[in-house]
């Protein structure tokens, strides 16, 4: 038997139907997608039953759907909510927060994939227990629930301190705590919070600018980052804030209004202007909603104030102050925090000031602060000839160092960039400057000037250069797509060939294009930019080997680095035979094949690509042209081949030649012929004659 | 320029000019049998001279047989007792002479027309092996496509230059 058929022989095994050597169906809890029932009914996990048919428009908020749903068992009526794409769902959070058992905390009874019917997509879906009617702030509304005084720490501020303190054991912040977002159960004189859920969307991304201390409410939405206790027990505070007053004191303001107002009076005197309170709300209200980060309560001060121990009176955070305005605009500055806000919204102006001087005159004669000295003499260096958008950049931020990096439009700190950028990808949206904000290295800017302040500070530079070197990189697998996911660990795919599917991994990726392939779609290219890149951040050892191969320009290499990675993925999660997809991918593998020499080869392994794409084994297809024995086998023979080509080619030009001196052409042989024959018959005739004398005669 | 070198006549090995040399001394002593083959052996002598071709083997063939066709007279010179007289005697004879002349005849024969049947059959084998390389050729392109000959049609334009 011939090598190539002994190696053939073992594909065969590859290509036998389910049952017969086939892969076995994947393991239910990673990669479950629920798809709807041949009755049009959706149950997730075999315990809920979800009508989408049924919205609970009341429930709906921040781009998230809000539908009915019903525990099968019990038939207890639930709550299902899906969520966006680019809001970054905590789908990773979903174990811990289960974890979580607070009788003040929504409950999360099920979660996981949906294909939502009529839709043709996949989404996230949430089921929760069906919160109270009631919340503490309704859209569209100015008013809150009435809460006396007397009952507020009962009713809010204890069960909010209590989910809080059971999600930083679970490492959760909460990051949701809007007026919107809490819930109150029981009648009136007896109400209790029940808070809602967090898992929708990154943390903090659904505030608005009035629950977020001053330089987080600078920062767009998304730029905001993961946040900590202390930004949680702010919120609280704002919305502890509101039910005293009775509503949104800030209500119709503009973001950047009701920022300056904080700045001015500062986040406790905005919130509750000249309201008289008990002395113990006030000193909660203070400690949550200080302006200064250090000193703000955290978790623990909380705690103590509940159990009723005195803390220690915080003093208002003291604003730097001009002792005289500078006017911008037509406006009259007194502190840098809101010229730094204003600067930053209009850089062309700025650019003029910058010019002009004025501004670093003003600054000397009014701030006498050696750190800011300093920052602004780092700013006057690097100032020279750089891009005038950084020049803005930077300035502001040696204005205000605690306020988010403000680029162009951007406005986010470090560790809020990854959320950003996932959102602005999922929306389709512009992300060059995003692209430029990592090369100008302006979050160096920004994490130096506070090194010793966050924790995790060498970490971020270390990771924002890992960054900016993949950025650097154009080829597939690198670039801004890489950085999306290196940032963001539990965004989906934002491939656009895959905007109907949830692909949380390479096995879901792999089962999406199963299905783009069986609804007939022209895979082209099967692996794009943002897959690439998906995969080797999510799973390095699945594409990284076959890197070379897959951003090939050779058609042939590009086919066979696909395959190896494809065949690699459907290996290793164990998913079950892609018949749509390995059919769309041997009608692709026609370069691969022209790889081989041997044009008999080529017809045979064609054959066998034919038959092998019906049994959906990306292996098999893979061993029928990337078999190592096989493809060193026909190029071993090709050598050979062409060795006896040239050598014939040699001998032919040899031949020709003589033939055209036909007329001497083997003469010399034949007169060496001749000699032969005379001397043999020579010998001959001589041996003859002595014999005849010597014994004939 | 560099003064060109006269190439110096080559040398004739020793072992060539002891041949010789014993050759002579035995023509001396057996002096009649020296008359009788120098006699005789003359056709191939004169093909050996009159023998333009670079491997020069007309004196070869044709003496290959002028030499079987001498050996009788040698033998009866022999038998005789060899003595210059006999061997004068032998020459005379018509019978010798036509003998090994009508060998060195048979052996130009040889020698003209062998070389032309050997030719014919040569430029037989060399066209049949033309068509077998061609067909030879022409398989190896089917199966291994026509980047099999890039060998050949790389090396073909160094061969022009």
């Amino acid at each position: 038997m011939r090598l190539r058929d002994k190696i053939f022989r073992v594909f065969r095994d590859y290509t036998e139907p389910a049952g017969g050597g086939a892969l076995r169906a994947p393991d239910e809890d990673h990669y479950a997608v629920t798809t709807p029932g041949g009755d049009g009914r959706i149950m997730l996990g075999g315990e809920v039953e979800i009508f989408p048919l049924k919205p609970l428009n009341a429930y709906a908020s921040f781009e998230t759907r809000a539908f009915e749903a019903r525990d099968i068992k019990t038939g207890k009526p639930l709550l299902a909510l899906t969520a966006g794409r680019g809001r970054c769902p905590r789908i990773s959070a979903v174990g811990s927060y289960q974890n979580v058992k607070s009788a003040h905390l929504l409950k999360l009874v099920s979660a996981g994939i949906v294909e939502w019917p009529g839709e043709n997509k996949q989404v996230y879906t949430f089921v929760f227990d069906l919160p109270p009617a009631r919340k503490l702030l309704p859209e569209g509304t100015m008013r809150t629930v009435r809460i006396g005084d007397e009952r507020i720490i009962a009713a809010l501020i204890q069960p909010a301190v209590e989910v809080l303190a059971d999600l930083q054991a679970a490492d959760l912040v909460h990051g949701a705590l809007t007026g919107d977002n809490i819930f109150i159960a029981g009648a009136e004189g007896g109400e209790v919070a029940i808070i809602g859920e967090c898992l929708s969307s990154a943390p903090f991304f659904r505030h608005g600018a009035i629950y977020e201390t001053i330089e987080r409410a600078m920062a767009q939405p998304g730029g905001r980052g993961y946040g900590t206790a202390k930004n949680d027990l702010y919120t609280l505070g704002v919305c502890v804030a509101m039910v005293l007053r009775g509503g949104n004191p800030l209500a119709g303001k503009p973001d950047d209004e009701v920022i300056r107002e904080k700045i001015d009076k500062g986040s406790y005197a905005a919130l509750m202007g000249g309201e008289r309170l008990p002395a113990y709300l006030t000193e909660f209200l203070r400690g949550v909603l200080h302006d200064d980060e250090a000193a703000r309560w955290n978790l623990e001060d909380a705690q103590r104030w509940l159990e009723g121990r005195r803390l220690s009176a915080k003093q208002p955070h003291n604003v730097m102050r001009a002792r005289r305005p500078f006017v911008f605009r037509d406006r009259k500055y007194w502190e840098l925090r809101t010229l730094a806000m204003d600067l930053a919204a209009h850089p062309s102006d700025t650019l003029a000031l910058i010019e002009k001087d004025g501004l670093d005159l003003w600054l000397k004669r009014n701030f006498e602060d050696r750190d800011l000295e300093l920052r602004l003499e780092t700013f006057w260096k690097k100032e020279d000839g750089a891009l005038r958008e950084r020049v803005v950049a930077e300035l502001v931020q040696a204005l205000d160092p605690y306020a988010p990096v403000r680029y162009r439009d951007l406005s986010l700190f470090p560790q809020g960039f990854g959320t950003a950028l996932a959102d602005a990808m999922a929306r389709g949206e512009d992300v060059q400057h995003y692209a430029e904000l990592i090369s100008l290295q302006l979050f160096n800017g920004w994490i130096n000037q506070r090194y010793e302040e966050i924790a995790e500070s060498a970490g971020m530079v270390t990771l924002f250069e890992k960054c900016r070197n993949f950025l650097a990189q154009k080829m597939p697998g690198y670039g801004i797509e890489r950085l999306v996911y290196l940032l963001n660990k539990e965004i989906v795919c934002l491939s656009p060939m895959l905007r109907d599917f949830y692909v949380l991994g390479p096995g879901h990726l792999l089962m999406a294009l199963e299905r783009l392939a069986q609804r007939g779609q022209k895979l082209e290219p099967v692996l794009d930019r943002h897959m690439i890149a998906f995969i080797s951040v999510r799973e390095p050892k699945m594409i990284d080997p076959y890197l070379g191969h897959v951003i090939s320009h050779d058609r042939g290499y590009q086919v066979i680095g696909i395959l190896r990675t494809l065949a690699a993925i459907q290996r290793r999660f164990r998913i079950a035979p892609v018949p749509a997809l390995t059919r769309t991918l041997s009608a692709q593998m026609g370069p691969a094949v022209e790889r081989f020499f041997d044009r008999d080869l080529r017809q045979t392994i064609a054959q066998r690509l034919a038959a092998a794409a019906q049994g959906g084994n990306l292996s098999a297809l893979l061993e029928l042209v990337d078999a190592p024995p096989v493809v060193q086998d026909d190029q071993i023979r090709f050598a050979h081949a062409r060795r006896e080509f040239a050598f014939l080619t040699r001998e032919r030009a040899a031949l020709e030649q003589q033939l055209t001196r036909r007329a001497t052409f083997g003469l010399a042989s034949g007169r060496q012929v001749a000699l032969l024959i005379a001397s043999v018959m020579g010998v001959a005739s001589v041996m003859l004659t002595i014999f005849h004398y010597y014994f004939w005669r | 320029m560099a003064p060109v070198k006269k190439s110096q006549p080559k040398k004739m090995p020793f072992s060539v000019r002891m041949s010789i040399f014993c050759l002579m001394v035995l023509g001396v002593i057996y002096f009649p049998t020296t008359v009788l083959f120098c006699g005789c052996m003359l056709p191939a002598f004169v093909a050996a001279l009159v023998d333009n071709k670079a491997d020069k083997t007309a004196g070869m063939t044709v003496g290959a047989l002028n030499l079987a066709g001498t050996v009788p007279a040698w033998l009866e010179l022999w038998q005789m007792g060899g003595q210059i007289e006999h061997a004068v005697a032998l020459l005379l004879q018509p019978r010798t002479l036509l003998l090994a002349y009508a060998a060195a005849a048979f052996g130009w024969v040889i020698y003209l027309q062998v070389p032309n049947m050997v030719s014919g059959v040569l430029v037989k084998r060399g066209q049949k092996r033309l068509l077998e390389i061609e067909k030879r050729q022409q398989e190896l392109a089917r199966k291994w496509g026509p980047q099999i000959a890039a060998d050949v049609q790389q090396a073909a334009p160094r061969k022009e230059t």
